[in-house]
Formats: C-alpha cells, structure tokens, sequence
C-alpha cells in the first residue's frame, strides 16, 4: 500500500512543530517506463460514417472465430466437431457451431419502431434496462441464424458476442445449447515489470459542471497528488505515483444540467486543474460520455486547443477513449465506463465488476458496439476486441469503487477496477504497479462525514 | 525573517480577518509548503500562549481507514475542524500525518469557504503552482513554442489522402511525383505575375505539373493554390485594368492557362462522376479516376489553351480555385452516383449551382476559344459534368463590394446552355449584378482579385463571365468584341447575343464611368 | 445613463448577499441552504421556495429603480425576535453608466468576478467582527430612495405582487448604533460599501 512504512519514520504530528532552519526538500517525482498503445483507438484520416455496421460484425466474426473454435475445441475435446450452421440437420447429433450472438429484447429501443411511432402505429415505452424475461438469444454466423435454448442464462448475454455453442439442433429448429464457450483473452506478453512501488492513480467523474460540493476535495486531491500535503515522508511516498489516468467525465456529467453550464468556463477551469496537476505528474485524460469529445466509441482524445496552459507540459497527454498502455511493464486498459453501463442496460450484469469479468470471459471490449452503444462504423477491423491481456481493466465513472482479481482459465490474473465518480464520493484509485494491489484514496471535506468508506459515502 | 511572518500573519488574520491557508501562506510568503504549515501551527500556539483564543484552526488528517469485509484498505485525507480532529484520527486504524491545513478568526460553518479563500492566489499562481510543494517532476517540463507549434499542426485536420489504389490502370502515382516537385516552383512563377510572355513552353509544363499536382493533392495544393491564385489574380487583373495593352501581348496569359487548365481538368474529372453508371465503391478510387482523367485532360488542355485570353484565364483560375475547393470537398463527402443525380435535381434550386452552370458556360466558352478541334464536344460534357460535380459543394458566394463601390446583387437569372446529351437545358441562377443594373464582367473580375476568398472571387468572376460570355477583364475592351465570335457549341447562341447586348452596354458604361 | 449592466450585476450581488447573510447570521437553520457556484466559488443560497422566492422578488423588484440608478441604500435588517432592529448590513450602491471601453478592458469580467468573489468572502466572515445574535430573528429588506421613486414604485404594475411600502420608523433606526465596515467594492460597474450598524446591545429585550 501507498503509505506502508511511512509511519514508521516520521511521527505522525511531525508538522505540528515550528518550523527550523533550512529548507526542506522536494521529493523527485519516479520515473516509469511508459508506452501508448491506443492507436488502434484513433480515427484519423478517413472518417466514413456512411457505412454500414455489418462490415464490423463481419470484421468481429471473422476475427474472433478462429480464436473461438481453438478454445471450443480445446475444451469440447474432440469427440464433437464443429459444425457451420447450414450443416446442421436433425441427424447432426452434438457438435458445436459458432456465430454472434443476437439478443432480441422487446424493449430495446428499435429505429424501426420509432418510425411506426411516428406514423402513430405503436407507441414506444421508454426504459431503462431493456432486460425482460422474453428475451431471446439467437446465434448468427455469416449467412445463417438460428435460436439458442437450453442451458443458457439469456439475460447475461448480450448482442455482438462471439462464442460456439455445444448442443444439438432440437425441435422447431432451435438449437439445445449445453455449453458456451467465448474467445477468452490472448496470453500474456512477457514483459519486464517494474520493480519497486510505482502506483498509477485513476481517477474519473471530476464533473466540473455539477461540482460545487466537491471542489474542496478535488482541491485536496490535485494538492495530494502535487505533494502539498502530508509531511515530507508522506510526500516522498506520494511521488511514487507516477502517472494520472482521468477517465472521463470530466467536464460534464449525466443529468441535463439544472443551470446552463457556461461550457467555456468548465473548460477553463478543466484547464487549470490539469496544469496543476500536469505541472507534478504525468497525467492522460480520456474523454467521457458527456464531455465536449465525439459521442461515438471510440472517443478521440479532448483537442489540445482546451487545454492552452496545461497543454504547455509535456506530461499532459489528451488520449482516446477506450485507453490502453503499458505502464512499468503493465498493461492497463480501461474506459470511461460507457460499454459497462450498456452491458448493465442490456443485460443483469449490474455489477460493474460482473460486466468487467463477462468482457475479459468474451474476449470484446463493448460487445454491444454498435447495436446499442453507439460507434464508428468500421470496416473490415474491429478494435474493440482485446487482443492484449490486460494486467488492469478499469471503467470509469461507475457508482461506487470495487476491485476484484479476475482468475482466466489458464491461470492468468487480470484485476479489475471500478473507479467511482469523484464528485459524488470523493474517492480516487491507486493501483501498485508491481505487486497489482487496488487502493481507494478518498477526500473528505465535509463535516458530517464520519464515516469512511467508500462505498457508504456514495450512498449518502 | 522569524518574527515578520508572524506579524504578517497576524495582521492577516487577526485584523483583516482573512482565513489564511498554508498554500495561500507559502504561496504569498514564498516558502516551501511543509514550512508554511509550521509556521502557521507556531502562529496558533503563540496566539493562544497569549490566551486570543478567538482563533478557529482546520486541520489536515490523513490516515488508513481499515477497509471492510473483503475489500482493500482506503487512504483517507481530510480537512477536520479542530473539534472534530479527535474523533476523525480515531477512526483511522493507522495515522499517517496530521498538519494545521488553516486558520482564522472566524467559526466556519461551510469548510468550502477554505476553497474559495486561496482560489484566487492559486489562480495567480497558476504557472508554478508547485514550486513551493513537496514533490518535483523533472520531467514535466515545458514544451518548446517549436514543439507547440508542431503538435498544432499535428492536431490539426488534415483531410483524408486517399491512398492510391494499386490496380488501377491510369497509374497515378507515377504521374504524382515529378508533378508535386513542381509545384513551388510554378507558384513562384506565378506570384511574379509573370510578364514574360516567352518561356511559355516552360509555363504550360509548370502549369501542367502544378495543375496536375493540384488535382491529386487537392488539399495541399488547392491552400497553395487559392492563395496563390486571388494574388496573382490580383496582380494580373489589376495589370489589366490599367493596360489594355498588355492583354494584347499576352503577357500574363501563361498564368491564365493554369487555370483554364485547371478548370479544364475539373471539369473532365466530373465527367466520369456523371457518366459511371456503377456506383462508386470507394471514394479513394474515384478520386484516383478522377485524377488520372484530369492528368489526361490537362495534357489536351495545356496545347488548347496556350492561346486564351487573359480574361477567361482569370475568371478560369477562380473557378478553380472555387472548383478545387468545392471538388476536395466533395471528394471527402464519398461521391455516389445516386449523389450525382441527386445534384441534378438540386441545381434548380440551388443557387450554388447556379455558379456551376456559370463556371461551365464560362469553360466552356473559353473551351471553344481554343483553336483545336476536340474543343467543342469535350466542354459541353464538361459543362454539365461539372455542374453535377461542382454544385454540392459551391458555398453561395457571398455578395462583395465592387472596386467601384457598386454593391453587387444577386439576381435570379435564366440561364440557357446545352449539357452532354445536346439538351439545351435552361436553369435559373443566381448571378451577381451591380447595382446599376448592368452586368459588369470587367468589373467584377477585377473585384474579384481584391476578394479573400477564392470562392467568392470564383462566383464573382463567374457570374461576370456568364453576364457577359466571353466578356473580358476591364482592360481588354477589344476581346470582349472577339469573343462571342470565339464562342461556339457550348453555350446557347441565345445568351451570348443577351450577353453580348447586355455586354454593350456594360462596356459603354464602362467607358462613361471612366 | 446606461445603468442596465450594473443593474444586473448589482442585482446579482444583492441576492447572493441576502442568502450570504442569512445564512452567516444563522437567521435560518442550515439545512435550508445548499451550496451553489457563484462567480466560480460555491456560496450557500437557499433552497427552501418559499423562502427563496421572497428573496428573488424582493431583489427583482428593485430592477426598475436601479436601472434608473436611484438606489442609494439597500439595507438588509435583521430584526430581533420583538422585531426591533438589532442590525442593519448596509449596501450603500453607487451606479456607475457602463462604458464599453471599460469593460473591455476586463472582457470576462474576470476582474469583476474576483472583486465579488472577494465581497462574498468578507461576508461570510463577517460574524467574527460582529456581536451574536439572539435566536428567533427575522430579517426585512428596505432600500433608500430619493423623494420621487416611492410613487413610481407603487405604480409599477409589475410591484402590486409585491408592494414596497414605508418603513416604519422603529423598524429604521438601530438603538445605540455602532459601525463595522465590512467591505468596499470598487469595480468598473459600480462601487458598493457594506457596513454593518449594529445595536450596542442585541440580547436586551425592550
């Protein structure tokens, strides 16, 4: 942990003393070895929104298959084969097929019922969650579909999963599922982790527009992390946070705003707590959901032209959304928190880390990219699925903080990292580079706030 | 140095009843932060050794609150009245640090005034906020202004270049290259303004290289272009004002080739978007036909074109430069053939097309002044192909101030002109007229040159073209007499002789103003 | 004279004061107010609608007299729970007519922002300068005007709401009045005094 072995040292009430001669020193912020690995996150040059979203379920389909019917094969064995959907007939007996997975749920918003709307044929419900009990999972593959029944849990599958389903073709030709199986996550790459503590700060839903209640601990953060606070052991363990990663959200926030936000003013002001922070430690922002960035996956990093004083610093760094690096060795990749709230919306994955879990299982980032979730249309790639293991999957702007160590089949860990919104609860994320371990580090201002956790704080 | 900071502080405090914090503290003084919060513990000891006990403290208490079931231990920092400290440090399972975070004379009820008390001072001192802090980054350092200036223009758009598609047969990229090589020098030749009327030879290649190049690399050259243009424009249309003369000579025609060339080539490019009935698979392909085809154009029209006037060179050069502009744009927009027509039926209505029409009568006009044969049949599908192209991406010009002071008006006018099936097509356009009610081509083209816009200066230029057809630049009176007897097939006979009246008496005004 | 900005900044000012006040003096528990950004800090106004609409009209009533620039004084009353007055905050307003030259010089009214930014703070500190006041006391707004504004006030259609009336004399003058100046803002828009009349003593009953 961060502050491990400060205590130790240097009495707690060191500062509560006059001051002595000489000047105290300034800790040296560490240095760790980083790499962006975002570019495939980019869009630059041919921007053609006049796609169509098949070439990317066909992208998705055409990468993901090979990789699914190793893993099928490996766990099937081979007593059952592999069968293409035209194969199948009633005599085909057990086998496994392999396709996307199409959920069809009545209340998922439709644009084709919208129109009908507007010809007044059926009104639309608005929902929340588009999870209902008669919804209906159907396998796809390059020409033909077919319905999946059986032991499968359809409200914790959602649309634009790739996986191969073991069973056999039933009656009214659906398809008896015993088993799926998914793409999982590629082995990881060996790489040289740093060796001492270095701890990566994450950090989102600063929202700049709603925050009033949380300037005063943002303030503390930005001074926390500057190395203002705490005595000069403290400090000295603080620089070994190395890199700030702010995931999102950070100028605007979910609700319609009561007040107009003077957009330009938050912007400014964004400005300032980056140069502050920029000026101290290496800092990437990511764009959120509602931040003045492109609404579709994947979001392009905020322009340089927000950012004139902080722009200034070489540790600013304004990255895509998704976000992926190698840092010390480690690679974390993360979101602002948009794929997880869809997957809660499509599905009863409520839990972030339940939704963090099911993405590493299924081997996609946003698998409901671009049937809910908005995105770019590709053509012929698909960024979205992992093709790096992640040391550190993270998504932003979640309600409350939670960590949890994924265990993949081949005995591989991935931790998985809620961070919570700051505005609401205060709470920031460190995470320890060499040794994985999660750490919330909270800010408080208030005086009613007795109690700590976090978890109750975002309650409140 | 000892005592000053304790009067200062408490002058600060005790008199002006500010809330002092230990950032405003070592941020005002100048000392290291840890020190400033010493500092102000020693203010409060003296303060209460005196027994003032009016003054109110806050703290900073950060601490390891034990995590719950299962889940990690958090880092606790708070800002705790003094009151409170107590109880907050006992929460904690492990007390890391506590220090005087402020202190004032005032009981606070709302911790956030501690916020809006230093917000000003850390505004100020924005820029090295962390000078006085516990921590330094050395590797947060500045960016160079060189290194800013290179990640702006990194960042900046920059339209998408189509890569060019290997199994096309016109091979593009063989032409590419010798022709971007060009391009410099060829725009300094123009900017000149170049008088010489020898050395044509030279400039037709030039012209060629930079016209070509200008069509493969729409977005580079065209800036270049455009600005290079309205210059030498200016340049050469201000001559012509002044030297009637010099229009005889042919001085400056070199220069007006390049972008009847230019136009030329925009026009054969639009071709193949109107006559492909398959639909476009990808817009990179397109362009590369396109541009291959107006690599070809330009080789006729550079031999077409050595002879033209000066005035239809203008008025061509803006078109281009309005054409480039208009043809990059529609380039990034991944053309259809269902687009295409779609520009069709718009045209009637939009007054963009308006100047398209405008363009292509003038092309085509200047197409028939050429003395090779092919001219003829190649404008009139140019003409209309160009319509289609150009018309999506023409900006309504925006009506300009003549060099006289004569406002310009648009005007719905009709147009009448033959598009590629021989079909005399009347449309109705949008033209600038003076105010005075004549259509001053020679006019407008020397406004033009003073415009910013290459666009504007197009549409201007165009609608002076097509007011008067083979209507000459102010100065070369005598051409605008030659010029209808130029003209041929591309344009309706009908407009040419309203034109040539209407050119009459423009010239006649023209010459009473004088 | 032009007094249409000033009118607007200075209305401005006087609602976040009013809440300031109200909040600072402890006229009103707490838990009615909550924290809103004002000129970039976050200020305690009030939440509770009854409360906070009385306060909007009495300040948006005042639009047409400041834009005419004949407000001399807004006094904001804090009388005792036997209603005598026991403080007067006093905002003595001077209107300066907007010259665009000048707010140019400050395009975003920065340095206008940091100079009421600088009044609410001295405000909300304001109850270390002053006396405590007894619980249970209600507050009153009243402004000065010259001669012929009272009139004109009770004409405008828009006051029949909200009328403005006379200010009785006991409810005026502050027994044993001893001044604390609060804060002086001298902007480009207008120049305001605050100070604070307060009774010599506030825990005596009449």
């Amino acid at each position: 942990m961060i502050l491990e072995g400060v205590t130790g040292k240097m009495k707690c009430d060191e500062l509560l003393s006059d001051p002595q001669e000489g000047i105290p020193g300034q800790a040296e912020r560490d240095d760790v070895s980083y790499e962006n690995q975002s570019q495939k996150y980019t869009l630059w040059g041919n921007k053609d929104v006049t796609r169509q979203y098949y070439k990317m379920y066909a992208a998705r389909l055409e990468k993901t298959r090979p990789l699914v019917e190793a893993r099928a094969a490996s766990k099937w064995g081979s007593s059952v084969s592999l069968k293409r959907l035209h194969e199948l007939a009633e005599d085909a007996g057990r086998c496994y097929i392999v396709g996307t997975l199409f959920k069809r749920q009545e209340l998922k918003p439709s644009i084709l019922k919208e129109i009908s709307e507007e010809h007044q044929l059926m009104p639309q419900p608005v929902a929340e969650k588009y999870v209902s009990k008669e919804d209906e999972v159907i396998l796809e593959d390059e020409v033909q579909r077919i319905q999946l029944v059986g032991n499968i849990d359809i409200s914790r599958q959602v649309t634009g999963v790739v996986c191969a389903a073991l069973g056999k073709e039933g009656e009214g030709g659906k398809f008896e599922v015993e088993d799926l199986c998914f793409a999982g996550l590629p082995d990881p790459i060996k790489r040289e982790v740093v060796e001492e503590d270095r701890f990566v700060l994450l950090v989102s839903g600063l929202e700049l527009s709603v925050c009033v209640d949380g300037l005063l601990p943002l303030d503390l953060m930005i001074d926390y992390i500057s190395g203002q606070l705490g005595h000069s052991d403290e400090q000295a363990a603080v620089a070994k946070i190395c890199r700030v990663i702010i995931a999102g959200n950070s100028v605007s926030c979910a609700k319609g705003d009561k007040e107009k936000p003077d957009k330009v003013k938050l912007v400014k002001e964004l400005d300032d707590v980056l140069s502050q922070i920029a000026s101290t430690c290496p800092v990437d922002v990511m764009p959120g959901e509602f931040d003045p960035a492109n609404h579709v996956m994947p979001q392009q990093p905020l322009h340089r032209c927000m950012f004139p004083k902080a722009g200034r610093y070489s540790t600013l760094h304004s990255v895509t959304n998704p976000y992926e690096c190698v840092v010390g060795g480690r690679t974390i990749l993360g979101t602002s928190g948009q794929n997880v709230q869809d997957l809660a919306r499509c599905s009863t994955l409520e839990d972030p880390l339940d939704a963090l879990s099911s993405v590493c299982e299924w081997g996609h980032l946003a698998p409901t990219a671009p049937d809910t979730l908005p995105s770019y249309p590709y053509d012929g790639v698909e960024p979205f699925i992992i093709d790096t293991f992640p040391d550190i999957l993270f998504a932003g702007n979640q309600e409350t903080f939670s960590t949890k160590v994924l265990e993949m089949s081949e005995g591989h860990k991935t931790t998985l990292v809620s961070v919570p919104r700051f505005v609401s609860t205060g709470c920031c994320v460190l995470v320890n580079l060499r040794s994985l371990q999660v750490q919330p580090l909270c800010f408080s201002a208030s005086l009613s706030d007795s109690c700590v956790s976090p978890n109750s704080e975002a309650e409140k | 140095m000892d005592s000053m900071y304790l009067d200062n502080l408490d002058e600060s405090v005790n008199d002006e009843r500010k809330i002092v914090t230990y950032k405003w503290l070592s941020l005002t003084v100048g000392v290291h932060t840890n020190v400033a919060k010493q500092m102000l513990y020693q203010f409060v000891q003296k303060q209460r050794r005196k027994d003032c006990h009016d003054l109110t403290v806050t703290y900073i208490v950060s601490g390891v609150v034990a995590g719950q079931a299962g889940q990690p231990d958090t880092v606790k920092v708070a800002v705790v009245p003094e009151d409170a400290l107590a109880a907050v440090k006992s929460e904690m399972k492990e007390v890391v640090s506590v220090h005087v975070y402020s202190v004032q004379r005032v009981r606070l009820n709302d911790l956030s005034l501690l916020y809006s008390s230093h917000y000003d001072t850390v505004k100020e001192h924005i820029n090295d906020i962390n000078k006085y802090s516990g921590i330094k980054c050395t590797s947060a350092g500045l960016r160079s202004s060189a290194d800013l200036e290179k990640l702006k223009k990194g960042s900046a758009y920059q339209p998408p270049v189509e890569p060019p598609r290997p199994e096309s047969k016109y091979k593009p990229q063989v032409k590419k290259e010798p022709l971007a090589q060009d391009n410099k020098p060829v725009q300094s030749v123009n900017k000149v303004g170049s008088k010489t009327s020898g050395g044509k030879n030279n400039q037709i290649a030039s012209m060629f290289a930079q016209q070509a190049k200008k069509v493969v690399k729409k977005e580079k050259s065209e800036d270049k272009d455009e600005s290079a243009k309205p210059k030498e424009e200016t340049k050469s249309q201000a001559k012509n004002k002044r030297d009637i003369s010099s229009f005889l000579s042919k001085g400056p025609s070199t220069k007006k080739q390049q972008p009847v060339k230019e136009t030329k080539v925009e026009s054969a490019s639009s071709c193949p978007k109107k006559t492909n009935a398959s639909p476009r698979k990808s817009p990179a392909r397109d362009s590369v036909k396109e541009d291959i085809i107006e690599v070809e154009v330009e080789e006729k029209e550079v031999k077409m074109q050595v002879d033209s006037p000066v005035k239809k060179q203008q008025k061509q050069s803006k078109i281009k430069a309005k054409k480039t502009n208009q043809t990059n744009k529609r380039k990034k927009e991944a053309e259809d053939e269902s687009k295409t027509k779609r520009k069709r039926i718009m045209q009637l209505s939009d007054s963009e097309s308006s100047d398209d029409e405008e363009e292509d009568a003038e092309a085509a006009k200047w197409a028939a002044l050429s003395p090779t044969p092919p001219a003829s049949s190649p404008p009139a599908t140019l003409d209309t192909a160009r319509i289609e192209s150009d018309s999506e991406e023409e900006i309504p010009p925006t009506p300009q101030e003549d060099k006289n002071g004569r406002a310009r008006k648009r005007k719905l006018v009709n147009k009448t002109f033959t598009d590629e099936d021989g079909y005399l097509v009347t449309k109705k356009e949008y033209e600038y007229v003076d105010d005075s009610g004549e259509e001053d081509a020679a006019d407008t083209t020397t406004t033009t040159t003073t415009s910013e816009s290459p666009g504007v200066s197009q549409s201007s230029s165009t609608s002076a073209t097509k007011t008067s057809p083979k209507k000459t630049p102010v100065s070369p009176q005598k051409k605008t007499k030659d010029s209808p007897k130029k003209k041929t097939g591309a344009k309706s006979s009908k407009k040419s002789h309203a034109q040539d009246t209407k050119k009459q008496s423009k010239i006649m005004s023209f010459f009473s103003k004088k | 004279m032009d007094f249409s900005v000033s009118c607007d900044i200075v209305l401005e000012l006087l609602e976040v004061a009013i809440n300031l006040i109200l909040y600072t003096r402890e006229i009103y528990p707490p838990a009615v107010f909550q924290r809103r950004k004002k000129y970039s800090i976050p200020v305690q106004m009030c939440v509770h609608p009854g409360l906070r609409s009385y306060i909007s009209e009495c300040v948006g009533s005042l639009r047409p007299v400041l834009e005419k620039g004949e407000v001399e004084r807004v006094v904001v009353v804090v009388l005792s729970p036997e209603g005598t007055p026991v403080e007067k905050f006093v905002f003595e307003i001077t209107q300066h007519a907007a010259r665009p030259h000048n707010i140019k010089q400050d395009p975003q009214l920065s340095r206008l922002e940091e100079a009421l930014r600088a009044f609410c703070l001295k405000l909300s500190i304001s109850d270390s300068l002053l006396q405590p006041l007894p619980s249970g006391c209600s507050f009153a707004v009243q402004i000065h005007v010259p001669e012929h504004v009272p009139p004109t006030l009770s004409a405008n259609p828009q006051n029949q709401e909200f009328p403005w009336v006379e200010a009785e004399k006991e409810q005026v003058e502050v027994k044993e009045p001893h001044i604390v100046p609060l804060k002086t803002l001298r902007t480009e828009v207008c120049r305001m005094q605050l100070y604070v009349e307060e009774s010599g003593n506030k825990m005596q009953t009449e």
